[in-house]
């Protein structure tokens, strides 16, 4: 390539690797296998930087890449599947369907207080447990602060599966982190309440129907 | 009010809940939204508890590549670079994967790169002249005023590639094409006078907060497979010379093509209006010599709240804006 390419390439895309390496730790779970990760996502970048169209967003376009890299070399390893299904199988516990609307038990309110006394390690753990679409989706959101427009477009899917990826997928971590909260007696366990809750619980259903596409 | 209405509420406003978590509703939506939490508490802990888990995750430190990786990725750049048929094979085989990939009729992005005459064949000589414009423009070999530039590309693109008004601004580019990367480095504020004139709008200081490191325009785009959509100017935010991941986006349109909305203010003598897109990312919408500019900040680490011209963030697009327009009245004869 061209000096002119390989400097528009360095000066645009290269500036992503943290966030790139970030995203590929919490997918692989493992270093030297995210390093692996970006640098193929990072080669495939590229070769097909001509096709990047200008104007548009650089880091959707690279988690994009990633992401297929990933799914093309590593996903069929089927690595990590038993921790995948153990905590899918989770999700009714969590409502029915999953429902959009409130949470089904009276877990406290949450507190920043709390999150602080929480370690960043902890809170990897969690989010590298939660499945990999809903992990993926809050990822992108969460620390990567992509618009949903531009996570429909990494992920490949609706806008309205975006939302409802990154509900769960936040709903999963809120609760793996409350638990964990109250083993260290940082908060009080939560108590069920679902009479209250069921009449104004809103199903994934409606919540599909009406959400924005 | 029974339960009965709570739970024909709450549907309502079940599909709305999650964008008004993540900011991306409109503002009519988002004071529904908040209303409606205001009165119901389940509906509350719902929100609270996304709200939570977002800001928690927002607040982790971010992970740091390692330094041998990134010259790993170096590296292989090199290689690839150094063997042309491999990058060429590559570029001719699989697609999978990559984001996109269909040909498009960007000339500026066609023509990235080729530092020498090249065998694509360009529909006009304006289109080659866009497109050189671009090329210019994102390597950084500025020798005018980015405003100028923009002005140049977005009469190019309206006009049907026939610049009409600034045609000796879009000369002085193709015939300077000498390198000054320091050129588009923010100068100290200069003391022009304004030439708008105040409204009955909020007058507010001066930002205190100036450009950190300045701005550096490191990419330009002009829709030519759409006139409407104008041109755009993208800018690296820096710090201590080198890029700080934020970007200032400058969208030009025709003036009066689509109606701003945003809190208006008065600063160094123009109009602005105030605004935050979808996301959250500061936006400062104002008007000169016809155009209308849509200038964005993305990729601020902590997004601001509401729209007040005080804020870190729109005091700097104020200031970005205000030497813009300075900038440009100074080159009008």
């Amino acid at each position: 390539m061209n000096p002119t390419a390989r400097h528009e390439f360095e000066s645009t895309a290269l500036p992503q690797l943290d966030a790139l390496y970030g995203a590929a730790l919490r997918l692989t779970r493992n270093s030297a296998e995210a390093e692996d990760l970006v640098q193929d996502a990072y080669v495939r970048a590229y070769r097909f930087w001509h096709t990047f169209k200008s104007g548009t967003s650089v880091r959707a376009w690279l988690f994009t890449i990633l992401r297929n890299t990933f799914i093309n070399r590593y996903h069929r390893a089927n690595r990590n599947r038993a921790a995948r299904t153990d905590l899918e199988a989770q999700l009714p516990a969590l409502g029915p369907e999953a429902a959009v609307g409130h949470p089904n038990s009276r877990v406290p309110a949450p507190d920043a207080a709390l999150a602080a006394r929480i370690t960043r390690e902890r809170i990897m753990t969690a989010l590298e447990s939660v499945p990999e679409d809903y992990r993926m989706a809050v990822i992108l959101a969460d620390l990567e602060g992509l618009a949903y427009k531009e996570i429909a477009e990494v992920m490949d899917c609706p806008i309205g599966t975006v939302m409802s990826r990154i509900y769960r997928g936040r709903r999963l971590l809120h609760k793996l982190l409350h638990d964990h909260a109250v083993e260290l007696g940082l908060a009080e366990p939560a108590s069920d309440d679902d009479e209250a809750v069921a009449t104004n619980t809103v199903h994934i259903e409606d919540y599909r129907q009406r959400g924005r596409a | 009010m029974s339960l009965e209405d709570i739970r024909s509420e709450c549907s309502d406003t079940a599909a709305l809940l999650q964008p008004y978590v993540d900011g991306e509703l409109g503002a009519t939506e988002q004071e529904r939204v908040a209303a409606h939490l205001e009165a119901c508490r389940p509906c509350r802990a719902a929100v609270q508890e996304q709200h939570w888990v977002r800001a928690t995750l927002r607040a982790v430190q971010r992970d740091q590549a390692p330094a041998a990786l990134r010259a790993r990725i170096v590296a292989e750049l090199d290689a690839l670079d150094q063997d042309p048929a491999a990058s060429q094979a590559g570029a001719s085989t699989s697609h999978a994967g990559i984001p996109g990939t269909l040909p498009h009729a960007d000339g500026g992005r066609a023509a990235r790169g080729n530092t020498h005459p090249h065998p694509v064949v360009r529909p006009s000589l304006w289109s080659r002249a866009v497109a050189t414009l671009a090329d210019v423009a994102r390597g950084g070999m500025v020798m005018v005023p980015a405003s100028a530039v923009a002005v140049g590309l977005f009469f190019v693109a309206r006009e049907g590639m026939v610049p009409v008004e600034p045609s000796a601004n879009l000369g002085a580019a193709m015939s300077s094409p000498s390198v000054h990367p320091s050129r588009k480095q923010a100068d100290a504020p200069t003391e022009t006078s304004p030439s708008a004139k105040p409204k009955n709008d909020l007058v507010v200081a001066p930002p205190r907060s100036p450009m950190h490191g300045g701005v550096q325009l490191v990419h330009a785009r002009v829709a030519d497979d759409d006139p409407h959509k104008g041109a755009s100017l993208h800018y690296d935010v820096l710090r201590d010379g080198r890029p700080t991941g934020q970007r200032v986006v400058d969208h030009q349109v025709s003036a009066g093509a689509r109606p701003p909305s945003g809190i208006p203010v008065v600063f160094g003598g123009h109009r602005y209006l105030l605004d935050q897109t979808a996301v959250g990312d500061p936006v400062l919408h104002y008007e000169v010599g016809g155009v209308a500019h849509m200038v964005v900040l993305e990729g601020s680490l902590a997004r601001s709240p509401s729209a007040q011209p005080d804020l870190p963030d729109f005091s700097f697009l104020l200031d970005f804006a205000d030497r813009n327009i300075k900038e440009r009245a100074a080159e009008t004869p």
